[in-house]
């Protein structure tokens, strides 16, 4: 049964599916930590996404399971040691001051028809930070 | 030295040319004022804002080339029409990662509260910058 993660962001909605099987370890412990309220800021390093952070879930020590670089659109990536989880919408890469390529986890992928959700994701870089919810949605 | 007045959200700096080391470039960005234009959060190139000025594209060339952007520095990229100016930690980068932009100007009053303005811009959204000749 796949773990599906319900996002409201400034009242628009997607789900993202959690790919369990490739990041158990990283998909656990999120799933433990729902729900999650937060403000989702555009990032400022990393390109083309917005971010939360889950500090509740920060852990340098945690291995990154299904790890990437560039973030593929629709995705959601987790970097555990910052635990910051960006949500992408165009061109991005996991990047911070220090590091101009790092890694993270591949932990999600939108669902169906998430255009009007990524298009709120893009507004944050003009608009400023945004509310953002993320609850259980359901197991299938 | 040429001097210029910055205001952004009612905040007012002030800051100096860097004439001697980016001649070229600051020449074309003086004679692009006054301007008013849409400042924006950078997405790639850290705590740091950026609004376009076409005039710049006519300068060929790097001058005085930099990576790192100190906070309360502007620096140029004149192929792109772009100038950023830094309110933190920042460097000049693309999607292809890092690169080199021109060194042009430095705050030289009233430096804190135009970098807590821009700090905000990461709260807050977009501003308007308007920039005018002193003197």
């Amino acid at each position: 049964m796949a773990k599906l993660v319900r996002i409201t962001l400034d009242g628009v909605v997607a789900v993202a599916r959690l790919h369990e099987e490739s990041a158990p370890e990283t998909v656990r412990r999120f799933w433990a930590a729902l729900p999650v309220e937060a403000t989702l800021r555009h990032v400022r390093w990393s390109g083309e996404a917005g971010y939360i952070l889950i500090s509740k879930l920060a852990d340098k020590t945690q291995p990154i399971e299904n790890m990437v670089s560039f973030y593929p659109p629709a995705g959601v990536a987790f970097r555990p040691e910052h635990g910051e989880m960006a949500f992408c919408y165009g061109q991005a890469q996991a990047r911070d001051h220090a590091h101009p390529a790092a890694w993270a986890c591949h932990l999600g992928t939108l669902e169906g028809d998430a255009g009007a959700f990524l298009a709120k994701v893009k507004a944050t870089c003009a608009e400023g930070g945004k509310p953002i919810r993320l609850a259980r949605e359901e197991e299938r | 030295m040429k001097k210029i007045e910055i205001e952004v959200g009612g905040v007012v700096a002030e800051a100096e040319l860097v004439e001697d080391r980016a001649p070229r470039t600051t020449a074309s960005f003086w004679d692009a004022l006054p301007l008013t234009a849409r400042l924006t959060h950078t997405k790639w190139s850290g705590r740091a804002a950026e609004f376009t000025v076409e005039r710049l594209r006519s300068v060929t060339g790097l001058e005085h080339r930099v990576c790192s952007i100190y906070p309360g520095t502007l620096i140029a990229r004149p192929d792109k029409g772009e100038v950023l100016v830094a309110y933190g930690a920042a460097e000049y980068r693309s999607v292809l990662g890092v690169e080199y932009g021109t060194r042009i100007a430095r705050l030289v009053r009233n430096q804190a509260a135009m970098l807590a303005v821009l700090d905000r811009m990461h709260d807050e959204g977009d501003k308007t910058i308007t920039i005018r000749r002193i003197g």
